[in-house]
């Protein structure tokens, strides 16, 4: 018995985003016990080939959807036609990688197509013969668990939480690729340019370690501290999450997390930072996560090497004393 | 021009959070704290900052919830929108998007707003998912994560740029009516002023009963929710803060990172 399974990617000027193998690989372990048949849709301005490209590196069925506005991601017109590909090709799920504008498609096919619709999921298992997806809530401080009464439903599924490699299985013969070539004129939602807002400096990149504040610092003034630990480095950059970068504390440059920059130095320390999701797609990869927060459920600790359970407003002078100590006395 | 602002009243994430002893939402006592999510409030700033430089601009608030959602609604008159209006849904506990959102694509679809506003996602459930559903319910266009706007009411369009991933923005071009989520950091969220917060609390709010579902709503469950687990190779420092300063120092200096 298979199961088929409708994977979306994006593109962004004929360009694949490299997290389609990623896609694959869940898409091929969400029935463990049973076939999983893919179609992987890719939709683009001219993709024909690229999909066709892909069909035969993997081993599977792709549908190529074409139109000039869909040189960027394009929930608006994909919305329009999805719903027809989807009832023709009868999947048991959708999935796609989660980021701003899947989550949208997601919702809103959920809405058109009557599915229910589950974002940012993080694991999964099968319970009692039911899928149960573990995903994230307030703020990272606690996470949920969540299923849907039909097996059937539309996921999107956060970049690295799924290492499932997939391996084209050459035994079945994927079927030719399709092209959608959709005429119309959508004016209701016209995509005009991409901008890069991330400013040229890369320092947080380039950096041995990153000191990175979160909303534990309480007060604006507290970056000096920040700025005193990551003086103690010889190649250290100053980091922070999306919240302390919109009370103007630190420059949007210094965002890190999935709108921000995606920083992986050799040691990341995470200041009085929660850890949502949002902050840590920019900083998991780290080598070594040292996390400093006053509250021990913070969910940072789930993916800290290193936990310190401090308030930071006293910690960290006392963190830069030492260094200072050790620095005279050595 | 009719702007609707949907906002949510959520329980304060800084507080600590205490589960119900079913384990499925969280424990609502007398002393829980709610605020309006952060996010509608960039929303809800937004509006007033259209109202400010725009001739004939009505703003209204909208939130779903029990009797208690009347509070960020007076804040949103408080800070300066023009109605109030509570639909009224007495279950506690968690609802899910699709529902809050056929309330509100109910409701604003016989109100004919020219723009509707929320934020990017609920803190509670972080979802992402209300915005997009309205606007799909409504049939009108959507652009989420916006960090930009600027309305042209003589053509009925508005150009927005809406985040992508890694610093990137797309500007897009929207017909109106429109619904856009609103990402934080577009503007600086204003203090209610005093003479707002006179006409507040005197106001009467629009009451609207919650409408009839004839499809079963909660297609998706929440089963539970708990705290997360800690990492299993994590290494919590013990001791006093000199302790753990100096524990950290030695890691710093194992990895030859220090000056």
């Amino acid at each position: 018995m298979y199961k088929k399974q409708i994977l979306i990617t994006e593109t962004i000027e004929n360009q694949i985003s490299p997290s389609y193998k990623e896609l694959l690989g869940f898409g091929a372990s969400i029935h463990p016990d049973g076939e999983n048949r893919i179609l992987l849709i890719i939709p683009g301005q001219n993709i024909k080939e690229l999909a066709e490209q892909i069909a035969i590196e993997n081993n599977i069925h792709t549908l190529a959807v074409e139109h000039e506005d869909l040189r960027y991601p394009n929930p608006h017109l994909l919305e329009k036609i999805l719903p027809e590909v989807i009832r023709k090709y009868m999947p048991s799920n959708i999935c796609m990688m989660h980021n701003v504008r899947t989550c949208q498609i997601a919702a809103s096919l959920s809405i058109q197509i009557d599915r229910p619709c589950i974002t940012g999921v993080e694991s999964y298992e099968i319970q009692n013969e039911r899928s149960v997806f573990t995903r994230m809530m307030f703020n990272g401080k606690l996470i949920g668990k969540t299923t849907c009464k039909a097996d059937q439903f539309i996921l999107t599924i956060i970049p690295g939480a799924f290492c499932g490699s997939f391996t084209p299985d050459r035994t079945i013969q994927h079927e030719k690729t399709e092209i959608i070539k959709i005429n119309e004129n959508a004016s209701a939602y016209k995509p005009i340019r991409i901008i890069e807002t991330i400013s040229k400096d890369n320092r947080l990149e380039e950096a041995d370690v990153v000191v990175s504040a979160g909303m534990g610092i309480e007060i604006k003034e507290r970056i000096d501290l920040i700025k005193k630990i990551a003086s103690i480095f010889s190649n250290a950059a100053i980091g922070g999450s999306r919240i302390v970068c919109d009370h103007g504390w630190l420059p949007y440059a210094c965002q890190i997390g999935e709108t921000g920059k995606q920083v992986s130095p050799k040691l990341y320390i995470a200041c009085g930072i929660s850890g949502t999701m949002q902050h840590t797609a920019g900083m998991k990869k780290s080598g070594c996560i040292v996390a400093i927060n006053k509250d021990p459920n913070a969910p940072i600790f789930s993916i800290a090497d290193y936990g310190v359970v401090e308030d930071l407003q006293s910690f960290l002078p006392i963190l830069a004393a030492r260094y200072d100590d050790r620095k005279k006395n050595p | 021009m009719k702007i609707l602002v949907c906002i949510k009243q959520v329980v304060c994430s800084e507080s600590s959070l205490k589960l119900n002893p079913d384990g499925k939402w969280i424990q609502e006592t007398d002393s829980t704290e709610f605020r309006m999510n952060r996010f509608d409030e960039y929303a809800l700033e937004e509006a007033l900052l259209i109202k400010e430089t725009n001739p004939n601009v009505t703003i209204d608030v909208v939130s779903v919830g029990p009797d208690r959602v009347k509070e960020v609604i007076k804040k949103g008159l408080s800070k300066g929108a023009d109605n109030g209006v509570h639909i009224l849904n007495e279950e506690l506990g968690y609802c899910p998007p699709r529902k809050i959102a056929q309330q509100l694509a109910d409701y604003a679809g016989k109100q004919s707003y020219d723009l509707i506003l929320t934020g990017v996602m609920a803190e509670d459930d972080m979802l992402c998912q209300v915005g997009p559903m309205t606007a799909a319910f409504l049939s009108i266009p959507c652009a989420v994560s916006v960090v930009k706007e600027e309305i042209d009411m003589l053509n009925r369009i508005i150009t927005v740029q809406s985040e992508m991933e890694s610093g990137k923005v797309e500007e897009v071009v929207l017909s109106l009516p429109a619904l856009l989520t609103i990402q934080t950091g577009i503007n600086q969220p204003r203090y209610p002023s005093l003479s707002n917060i006179v006409r507040a609390n005197s106001q009467e709010l629009i009451v609207v009963q919650e409408s009839f579902q004839d499809d079963p709503t909660d297609k998706v469950l929440l089963l539970s929710i708990d705290y997360p687990a800690k990492s299993s190779t994590i290494c919590i420092l013990e001791g006093s803060a000199e302790e753990k300063a100096e524990q950290l120092l030695t890691i710093f200096h194992n990895k030859s990172l220090l000056k």
